[in-house]
């Protein structure tokens, strides 16, 4: 790999394009969207900034925050998994709400769930809560410069404590994501999958390629390389990168270009099946296993053979052979999971004050710690698609689970099933959830409103919406609610909903009343 | 209190049909002089305005003037339950949350009456000004039907040009274009409800959406006759008069073409 021709591509690529992010001390307008970023439409680039460039003629909305190691260390977190243009209002609000280490340390466990709530994956804002502490605690409210001090954090693992330290202290220190793997993947034809541990293990290929990559010229600007490499994995070398667009600042580097190029030669000339068997010799040769993948070696063999010949054939095997690479994970299947949803409300006379009963989710596992509302699982399932065991046995798993929360079933009234399922998808499980709301007419009196107590080793509390948004509710808890409030009152919709907008969108060039008619005052 | 007595129910299950798809729900005004109701589509490109005359009625009463909100879906499932020839009465109290529908039939023998909830709706009401419009149509109202549906196959946007040889309803679209051209007709042999008037001032041409107008023309049955009114730049007026009681009407902002 030539690390230096690498390193000068890489880092004048992201001098004019790479996109501006809060965290990077960018003040707005912000484009996190890697959407389009492959198409070839013309415009689909998004125009250069150079830094500073923003800064003329919008003074006015001039909302830099400076570049910190903690924020660097929230927008790391933040990122895990999650869209970065779904991050960027999330990691605003949150510097605005917590703008030190000490600030989110000093914070309460609601008000970090809330600023949280929707971004999903929970356990983060509290590694990221019990980071902060440590942090006051240990290191005197100053984040730790080294990768190893930065690893006793909880929740930053290599890849975090990488990325802070290289990014804000400029330690030349190396991190590898999905992104960079995909990279490394087609930059060296590693003929892997991103789950591989020979090829993403820690000190395996994949960081040792990073390290050489950062420590190239002396270690200097460490942290613009990594994030050069992340965001060209994210962009230009997205799985539908081609490889050969003349904007890819790499594009002379791939391996796997030069491969599918190779085999195509090869195979006019009649020498593929060589090839393809002395795999280990050649520039097929993958650093991960040694040798070829015979899956990866099969379907070259076949996008060499199946391209018809012709000026562009070249290209086409190139951007083919880039797009097998990384190898693609064998596909888990989600769990299916089919849950009955109690959904119980109490009304002190006016709707305003309408609270619902929900339950703490166990400290452990999906949504840990999350308020919910009380559920069970009535089928579950991780090939197919869950059978739904009938109303008679939902209502029948309802009434065990009111006996279980000590509610009489009698006391309730209005109960109804929600004639339709809502269904609610997390990474790796899907919930379908069949939901019952009814009134709760005599409520506990020895239990307030917002104060949670211990029912049978849980917690439960009656929230309003209001205290709903303090703790932060899941989008989950949010979805049952609408849905509950769509059965009730079909017409209680927000004003201009999306059903009606959608009869009713307004086309091109269609004027409307207000332009001609004024409104009367009443 | 509000009382009203409608001895042809089918009326009020037609005026009903006629606004249920443009607008989901709406506020009744009720005074001594009569029902009215103004209200818009959800995107703010059509009005529909009702009258209904006090003395339409074979009985009408309102001691104080009521806003009854009413979700106009509700209100023709209700209606359903009426038959074409029962007598109608609307009722509500000063105060009340709900409004009674009560029939009769024919032989009183058999009454029935519904409770529907009202609703608090904030409307808002446009002040709609005076307009010498240029160009009045008034046409079979089944005709207009026929047009604006037929045309529908073709296209989403009508323009209708009035000039001195009569109006032109064209659409054009993906697939091709059409146009279809009434004429004046009032000469003494055409029976009065297919008759065709056309009153110009000066030419017209405008653009507008098929899909409101299609909304439009579900009143229909309560009309033999629709009257189209146009001027250059405002919206049209489209109206259906049922005699001795009140009238439909409907407004519809055009489409600006593009500039360039």
């Amino acid at each position: 790999m030539p690390t230096e021709e690498i390193r000068g591509a890489l880092l004048s690529w992201y001098e004019t394009h790479r996109r501006r992010l809060p965290w990077r001390g960018d003040s707005p307008p912000y484009n996190g969207s890697t959407a389009g970023s492959n198409s070839n439409k013309l415009g689909a680039t998004s125009p250069a900034v150079l830094p500073g460039e923003g800064n003329t003629g919008q003074g006015h909305h001039d909302a830099t925050s400076p570049v910190s190691a903690y924020g660097v260390w929230v927008s790391e977190i933040m990122c895990q998994q999650t869209r970065i243009e779904a991050v960027i209002p999330y990691w605003l609000a949150w510097m605005k709400a917590f703008p030190t280490v000490e600030a989110l340390a000093a914070a309460s466990e609601d008000e970090v769930n809330s600023r949280w709530a929707g971004l999903g994956f929970y356990r983060r804002a509290r590694m990221l809560h019990d980071g902060s502490k440590q942090v006051v605690e240990e290191f005197n409210g100053e984040l730790p410069q080294t990768v190893d001090d930065l690893m006793r954090l909880k929740g930053v693992g290599r890849y975090t404590a990488g990325a802070i330290a290289s990014i804000f202290f400029g330690v030349p220190a190396p991190i590898v994501d999905g992104n960079v793997l995909r990279v490394f993947s087609r930059l060296c034809a590693i003929s892997a999958h991103v789950k591989e541990p020979a090829f993403c293990g820690d000190g395996k290929l994949a960081w040792s390629l990073a390290q050489q990559l950062v420590e190239g010229s002396d270690g200097s600007r460490a942290g613009e390389l990594n994030q050069a490499l992340m965001e060209l994995g994210a962009t230009l070398c997205a799985p539908d990168g081609s490889g050969i667009d003349t904007r890819d600042p790499l594009r002379d580097f791939y391996k796997s270009t030069k491969i599918g190029r190779d085999a195509l030669r090869a195979h006019s000339d009649g020498a593929l099946p060589g090839l393809l068997a002395h795999a280990h010799q050649g520039v097929f040769k993958c650093r991960a296993c040694g040798k070829g993948a015979p899956d990866f070696l099969q379907s070259l063999q076949k996008m060499a053979e199946s391209t018809p010949q012709g000026p562009t054939a070249a290209d086409k095997v190139a951007t083919q052979v880039h797009a097998a690479l990384p190898l693609p994970l064998a596909k888990k299947a989600k769990r299916e999971e089919r849950l009955v949803i109690a959904a119980l409300f109490a009304c002190d006379g006016d709707k305003e004050s309408t609270s619902w009963l929900l339950v703490k989710r166990p400290e452990e596992g999906l949504l840990a710690g999350q308020w919910e509302f009380p559920n069970v699982q009535v089928a579950m399932d991780t090939a197919s698609d869950t059978v739904d065991p009938g109303a008679a046995a939902r209502a029948a798993a309802f009434e065990t689970m009111m006996s279980d929360l000590g509610i009489d079933v009698s006391s309730l009234e209005g109960r109804t099933a929600v004639a339709s399922e809502v269904e609610h998808i997390f990474s790796h499980v899907r919930h379908t959830m069949h939901i019952e709301y009814a009134l709760v007419l005599r409520r506990n009196d020895a239990v307030e409103e917002g104060v949670p107590w211990n029912c049978h080793g849980r917690m439960m509390c009656w929230m309003n919406l209001e205290r709903m948004t303090e703790v932060g509710v899941t989008a989950g808890v949010k979805k049952v609610i609408s849905a509950v409030h769509e059965h009730r009152n079909p017409t209680a919709k927000p004003r201009g909903g999306n059903k009606r907008k959608k009869d009713l969108s307004v086309e091109a060039g269609q004027s409307k009343l207000s332009s001609f008619f004024t409104k009367k005052v009443t | 209190m509000f009382e009203a007595r409608l001895t042809a129910g089918s009326m009020l299950k037609k005026i009903t049909d006629a606004m249920k798809d443009l607008v989901t729900e709406a506020n009744f005004d009720c005074s001594s002089t009569g029902i009215s109701l103004q209200a818009m589509d959800s995107s703010h490109v059509s009005l529909v305005a009702l009258l209904l005359r006090a003395d339409g009625f074979d009985h009408f009463r309102c001691d104080r003037n009521l806003q009854l909100g009413i979700n106009l879906g509700s209100m023709a499932k209700v209606l359903k339950c009426c038959n074409n020839d029962d007598i109608v009465t609307l009722k509500a109290d000063d105060n009340a949350d709900a409004m009674t529908f009560m029939f009769e039939n024919q032989t009183q023998d058999r009454i029935s009456d519904f409770e529907l909830k009202l609703m608090d709706i904030d409307s808002e009401h446009l002040g709609i000004p005076d307009t010498d419009y240029k160009a009045m149509i008034s046409m079979p109202a089944g005709e207009f039907q026929r047009i604006c549906r037929d045309l529908q196959i073709l296209g989403d946007t009508v323009t209708i040009a009035v000039g001195k040889d009569g109006v032109k309803f064209s659409v054009s679209g993906e697939m091709g274009s059409g146009n279809m051209t009434i004429r004046q007709n009032t000469s003494v042999d055409t029976k009065e409800e297919e008759q065709v008037t056309i009153e110009m001032e000066e030419p017209v041409t405008l653009n507008f959406a098929l899909r409101y107008l299609n909304f439009f023309t579900k009143a229909t049955p309560l009309s033999g006759t629709v009257c189209l009114q146009l001027s250059k730049d405002v919206p049209l007026v489209v109206e259906y008069a049922m005699p001795d009681l009140g009238h439909v009407r409907y407004y519809l902002a055009p489409k600006i073409e593009d500039e360039a």
